[in-house]
């Protein structure tokens, strides 16, 4: 697996995904994520994917049932930094994820959790 | 138009090199920046299909002054249910059906051949 | 008048279009004033020199269309030189096969036409294009964290995107938490257009704003109900100062 940034404030963990995963190496990151959130008992969590200028079909349905994943376990989860063109090929692609908690930057992410 | 780029598609690797190597021919070609988006997205899309339901396959970008045309050739088994697989409603179809119709919402022009040799689709993106 | 009596040599030399001949192993056998010009490279220089030297650019290496014409294929590019004085032009290219009296493929027939000036033109005339669609649909700011887009006229599928992207960049760029998207200026509303805006709703969402529509008099109601067009909680009322009302009041709600 790729290195992941695992940031923690308070009971918040904070992911920022990098640039450019192909399929299996998305997937082994989002299965850590929902991992490392049981492990430390998160409340909440936030992941910024402001880095990522691209997000296809694959990946906008990793998110989503990333997000779902965490929401049955009970943590709220926020997704930060969805960049216009992302937002723009996300809804024409027919996954608005609707339903997702959204921010433009950290600050904002957490004081929504 | 004219052919500027051909790469192979055999692994994920693969995708993420179609990925970069559109990314950079639409950046060159001019397209505002969602543009770009929509066609590294789609290609995207179009790669990841490849690897995933036919084993392998080429991504051909060529151009001419009113924009850019996508051609993915595959040998794999073809598609015999194309429309099916173009419909709405993903859930029956899975992720080749999304691919395709991802890649047709994005782009200004869709085209698609299947038989025993494999599926060619051609994908078409005005420069605006 | 025969045949004999025309000078075609003369022709060849001093037709306005660059032409060349190059044999199999891609060397210039001939080449006319026009070429001379573009190329840089006199006219009796150029006899001898391999054909990239005289007039080359990255299609050479990358895709030489010298094989396919000798077949017969018919070729028509656009490709990139280097011209006179080390410049780079575009080019459209024709090539043919060239044929010797004993009716030998002997090497191509190549045609040059030089499209820099069009290219630039038409560049010219797609910025000034999104000039135009950006101007005609300005975002504003009406307040700290509420930016605001006016509709006008029609909203074809090309503004609309146009307006989302612009609506969509403003957003992120001044961090509002806000959109009001103003309708009162549309000519009609039918279920694309309100397929538009679901869709630039969405977005706006996506990117971690709260979208407002306004702008919705009795008329488009009424519409809108008749239609039985969904507006999946959507916001709406019925003037931008309701909209912005209430944009304030969530920023209040928020403290």
């Amino acid at each position: 697996m790729p290195p992941l940034t695992k940031m923690h404030f308070a009971d918040v963990l904070v992911v920022p995904l990098q640039e450019a995963l192909h399929d299996t190496a998305a997937e082994e990151i989002t299965e850590e994520i929902i991992s490392e959130a049981e492990r430390k008992n998160a409340r909440g969590v936030v992941i910024d994917i402001s880095a990522l200028d691209v997000v296809d079909s694959f990946l906008g349905r990793l998110l989503q049932e990333t997000v779902r994943a965490l929401a049955a376990m009970g943590k709220k989860v926020v997704l930060v930094g969805i960049q216009p063109g992302v937002a723009i090929t996300l809804v024409e692609l027919g996954l608005p994820l609707d339903g997702i908690e959204t921010a433009f930057n950290l600050e904002s992410a957490l004081k929504k959790l | 138009m004219r052919e500027i780029l051909r790469i192979s598609i055999n692994e994920e690797e693969d995708i993420l090199i179609a990925r970069r190597m559109t990314k950079k021919e639409t950046e060159r070609l001019g397209y505002r920046s969602v543009d770009r988006t929509r066609i590294v997205t789609a290609v995207s899309e179009l790669t990841r299909n490849i690897v995933h339901h036919a084993g392998s396959g080429e991504l051909i970008i060529s151009t001419n002054r009113t924009g850019i045309q996508i051609v993915c050739q595959d040998h794999g088994p073809g598609m015999p249910d194309v429309k099916q697989a173009m419909q709405e409603g993903y859930s029956t179809v899975g992720t080749l059906g999304m691919g395709l119709i991802g890649a047709k919402r994005l782009m200004d022009s869709f085209d698609i051949e299947t038989g025993d040799n494999g599926t060619k689709i051609t994908v078409f993106k005005k420069l605006r | 008048m025969t045949r004999s009596n025309i000078d075609y040599e003369s022709i060849f030399r001093n037709t306005p279009i660059a032409v060349r001949t190059v044999s199999k192993d891609k060397i210039v056998l001939a080449s006319n004033k026009e070429m001379a010009a573009l190329s840089g490279v006199p006219m009796d220089k150029a006899i001898g020199m391999p054909c990239d030297e005289q007039f080359g650019g990255e299609l050479c290496e990358t895709a030489c269309p010298l094989k396919q014409a000798i077949e017969g294929k018919k070729i028509v590019l656009e490709a990139e030189k280097t011209g006179a004085n080390g410049s780079e032009i575009l080019v459209r290219m024709y090539a043919s096969p060239l044929v010797s009296n004993d009716g030998e493929t002997i090497g191509i027939i190549e045609s040059y036409i030089d499209i820099t000036r069009e290219h630039e033109d038409e560049a010219r005339i797609v910025s000034f294009q999104r000039e135009l669609l950006e101007v005609s649909t300005p975002v504003i700011t009406v307040w700290d964290g509420v930016v605001s887009v006016p509709i006008m006229g029609t909203l074809d599928s090309e503004r609309t995107q146009l307006m989302m992207e612009n609506l969509l960049e403003a957003i992120v760029d001044r961090e509002a938490e806000t959109a009001i998207i103003d309708i009162s200026g549309i000519a009609t509303v039918d279920s694309s257009v309100a397929d538009h805006l679901i869709r630039t709703a969405k977005a706006v969402r996506l990117v971690g704003a709260v979208p407002i529509l306004t702008g919705i008099n009795a008329n488009i109601a009424q519409t809108i109900a008749r239609l039985g067009i969904e507006l999946e909680g959507l916001k709406t009322m019925s003037t931008l100062r309701d909209g912005l009302r209430y944009a304030i009041s969530l920023q209040k709600a928020d403290q």
